[in-house]
């Protein structure tokens, strides 16, 4: 009903800001002021956010003299790119990035199948008990994960899984995992609000249940799968907790969990001083190495994001998380 | 017609499973899961929590003592209590109503883009690595960015010692966390506001919504519940892993006890002291808590559908 407007025609008046026209058409001076004092307000509010991040671009291309030096305050003297092969070394990039990629990888697409399966048995069929699993969980969703570590280290640690991925996999599988509750959440959500009509007529030509969901149901709500795949990549991709845990290999772990051995360096050595160990002997650990270390860390789902945010707007837009 | 009085003749049984069969086997991962990887822990925890336990030496009954120890005898205990609730109230409603707000605001504007990016872009990159960046903000000496940044304004005369004294920790961790919040739930309110067809705003103004205010109370609002209710999961999330902030900044204990909170009570106990039956003992603590937000939550929700 409210959807009166095709998707297409709405998605082009979004993009010349016509949505809001009536508020720009007939502007008197007063609000001509208050929309210039709302400006400034967010370009403040901006600014703030933005400082610890444009800090640490900037001051990881600054060399030890430039760091020191209070004269050098926004732009660096030159580009010390040295910051960013120490940092390369000591995290040792590309084997702990393919691990970070690999884990995120794996993680996403078994939580997004999973997730979306269970969702989908949330949404569309009636059983005894529904309630109460639902509620376990939203439970899931707001339990901090300190709660029942303990017991499920212990679990982990009688199946001997701890020091290698699984306990970091498996779980992702049964929709539980890494705020796995929140996703079947959304999940549900996006088929809540899909007509049934699409289902319906698949049954009536033989599709079963299983068959429907896949071929049917699932497709349809794809722009929405792409919400639930940002989320999820930058959540396991940042996700440092668990794998510190359960990891006890430093041969192992994922690129963010690299991080506090720089940091270590950083502070043993306090800025500028000569890192010992064997493999970067030599190597000048300053505050800009530290940040360089983390702007490399960072970077990959930056880009990734930066080319996903389109489709993801427009995911939540069309899904059950939008408007209507 | 004979395959529905086949139905009439099955068991009570087969009756159920055909009804509600289909619907188990959808769900059928989340129950085994759940069983196996929250059901089980709580239930070892609880059982746990009646005990003395080092994991060195077998477990030994000890009873309801550490539940008497805790809310009669631990003080920390109780601080870290008042803390949880105290970080909570502050860090849940305003990352909630600064994310609602702030995407009210730069959905009308234009640069919506870029501003989306800086507001969104704290809350991409990784906890541990911003906290990193923090530390070096809220730096204790004089050259330290927010200190030094105090001083030339003349508010302060003496550098704050951001991470040390009890008494400047608590705003620290607000504003980081305040900060890193502004992440999923300003983006899901954001993108809901787009969504918002705009004949409701056409014939909102004809029926004499007079300015923005009245607009958001009777018609954003209302039309925006579905996201409201997943930014409010959200900051409950956001709220009580404050710990993690907490740790990165100040380090365990924190002076005073200033930043302790459930969380950190049981990390103490659990990984630092190694006491399982007392650790286990706040963990249903906080598992009680859960619980009861997560009624709240229920109750909420089902006033959606």
């Amino acid at each position: 009903m409210k959807k009166s407007v095709a998707l297409p025609a709405r998605m082009a008046q979004l993009k010349e800001g016509k949505l809001f026209q009536w508020y720009s058409a007939n502007l008197s001076r007063g609000q001509i002021f208050v929309k210039l004092f709302i400006y400034v307000f967010l370009s403040v509010v901006a600014f703030v956010f933005v400082y610890p991040f444009l800090y640490m671009v900037i001051t990881s291309t600054k060399s030890v003299n430039d760091l020191y030096d209070l004269s050098v305050n926004w732009i660096p003297r030159s580009f010390h790119k040295e910051n960013y092969t120490y940092a390369w070394k000591m995290l040792g990039y590309p084997r702990h990035f393919l691990i970070s990629a690999f884990l995120t990888g794996a993680g996403v697409t078994l939580k997004v199948l999973c997730c979306s399966f269970i969702g989908y048995g949330f949404a569309r069929y009636k059983f005894f008990g529904k309630n109460l699993l639902f509620f376990m969980a939203i439970l899931s969703i707001i339990m901090p994960v300190q709660t029942i570590l303990l017991p499920q280290y212990l679990i982990f640690a009688n199946l001997q899984w701890t020091g290698s991925y699984l306990p970091l996999l498996v779980p992702q599988i049964f929709g539980y995992g890494l705020k796995g509750g929140l996703f079947i959440f959304l999940f549900r959500q996006f088929f809540l609000n899909l007509p049934t009509s699409l289902e319906e007529a698949a049954r009536i030509d033989g599709c079963g249940s299983f068959k429907t969901f896949w071929r049917v149901a699932l497709p349809t709500v794809r722009t929405s799968v792409v919400v639930t795949v940002v989320l999820a990549m930058v959540w396991h991709w940042n996700d440092y907790y668990e794998p510190s845990i359960y990891l006890n290999n430093a041969q192992m772990l994922p690129l963010p969990s690299m991080l506090p051995q720089v940091k270590a360096a950083y502070d043993s050595l306090f800025g500028g001083a000569i890192d010992a160990t064997a493999s970067n002997a030599g190597a000048l650990v300053s505050e800009g190495t530290l940040m360089a270390a983390i702007f490399l860390v960072v970077l990959p789902v930056l880009i990734v994001y930066a080319f996903l945010q389109k489709k993801f707007m427009q995911g939540i837009e069309r899904s059950g998380l939008g408007g209507d | 017609m004979n395959k529905r009085v086949a139905h009439l003749n099955k068991s009570p049984l087969q009756e159920f499973w055909r009804q509600n069969g289909i619907g188990y086997l959808f769900l059928a991962p989340f129950l085994i899961l759940f069983a196996v990887f929250v059901i089980l822990p709580i239930v070892i925890a609880i059982g746990l929590s009646f005990t003395n336990y080092n994991m060195i030496q077998d477990a030994t009954w000890a009873g309801l003592a550490n539940y008497k120890n805790l809310f009669l005898n631990d003080n920390v205990f109780l601080t870290a209590l008042k803390n949880t609730f105290v970080f909570a109230l502050f860090i849940g409603p305003i990352g909630y109503l600064l994310s609602f707000f702030m995407a009210w605001l730069i959905n009308s504007m234009k640069f919506r883009r870029f501003l989306t990016l800086a507001f969104y872009a704290p809350s991409i990159c990784s906890g541990i690595a911003m906290a990193t960046v923090w530390l070096t903000l809220f730096s204790n000496d004089r050259t330290g960015y927010i200190n030094n940044f105090l001083l030339n304004l003349g508010i302060i005369s003496e550098p704050i010692l951001w991470n040390q004294s009890a008494q400047y920790i608590f705003p620290a961790v607000i504003i980081m966390s305040v900060w890193m919040s502004m992440g999923s739930g300003f983006l899901v309110f954001l993108a809901g506001l787009q969504g918002l067809p705009t004949e409701v705003f056409e014939a909102g103004k004809i029926d004499g919504i007079k300015n923005r205010w009245q607009e958001l109370a009777q018609l954003v609002l209302p039309l925006m519940k579905p996201q409201l209710l997943f930014g409010a999961i959200n900051a409950i999330v956001g709220s009580f892993s404050v710990f993690d902030v907490v740790y990165q900044f100040a380090g365990m204990p924190t002076p005073n006890y200033a930043g302790h909170t459930i969380v950190a009570h049981l990390y103490d106990y659990a990984f630092l002291r190694f006491q399982m039956g007392y650790a286990s003992a706040v963990s249903v603590v906080l598992f009680l808590i859960t619980f009861i937000l997560g009624r709240v939550v229920m109750r909420v929700l089902r006033s959606d559908d």
